[in-house]
């Protein structure tokens, strides 16, 4: 891809605030392991 | 200002286990990072930044330059787009071409094909038109659009679905402009005569 033809104009267009697409995605958060009970020891 | 949207292909390297799901370029060695905008840039200015000699033809430049031909591209409009990818072929079952709708913004070339943008943002992914296509097409397809956080979208509603984030920046056909113009010289000639 690449244009053979001559500009025909520069424009400036600002950033655009649209949420959520142009915010990036939030982080996936950490998996918690399930806390280990003590196994009592029969004895 | 209203965002630019416009149409484009990439290409997808599964066998690439660096590159991945990612959206390539098609041309440049472009990397289009998922769930972020895509910050154009040429490469004499990266090679100006990293302390590298530039050649006199290439001045270190933001991206785009109008006398250059970096920055992100995209066709103006869908059948071009289309037109394109009839035109390419996968190369095998690892390697795909897709095509979707960008968002563009930041610093704007406009030629009569497609525009050259600072910042772009897939906003979706085109379904393949023909119905027979495998299923090892889809699931791939599938997997990037689901990696960037894009939808899947038919190319008959792809346009109305891009338009609902920008707009079209095409610019007016030389004819119909060059008949404005005439119009505008003749208009005299609808004047009614002054009577002596």
């Amino acid at each position: 891809m690449g244009w053979t033809s001559k500009p025909i104009k520069t424009i400036e267009i600002p950033e655009p605030a649209f949420e959520p697409l142009l915010t990036p995605g939030p982080a996936p958060e950490p998996q918690r392991e399930p806390e280990r009970q003590p196994v009592p020891i029969e004895r | 200002m209203i965002p630019a949207v416009g149409y484009r292909l990439w290409r997808v390297d599964r066998a690439d286990g660096w590159t991945g799901t990612h959206l390539q370029s098609l041309v440049a060695e472009t990397l289009w990072p998922p769930r972020d905008r895509l910050v154009a840039a040429c490469s004499a200015w990266l090679a100006h930044r990293r302390g590298r000699p530039v050649g006199r033809s290439a001045p270190p430049h933001v991206s785009p330059a109008p006398e250059c031909s970096c920055g992100a591209h995209a066709f103006h409009d869908l059948r071009q787009m289309l037109r394109q990818a009839d035109e390419l072929e996968s190369p095998d079952a690892d390697r795909f071409v897709f095509g979707g709708a960008v968002l563009c913004w930041g610093r704007v070339v406009i030629h009569p094909e497609g525009i050259r943008a600072q910042y772009a943002r897939p906003l979706a992914l085109c379904r393949p038109r023909d119905r027979e296509v495998s299923l090892v097409v889809q699931r791939n397809l599938r997997e990037v659009a689901d990696a960037y956080a894009v939808p899947l979208i038919e190319a008959d509603h792809l346009v109305a679905y891009a338009h609902e984030f920008g707009t079209s920046y095409r610019p007016e056909p030389q004819r119909v402009r060059l008949l404005g113009r005439a119009r505008e010289a003749l208009g005299w000639l609808r004047w009614p005569r002054r009577r002596p």
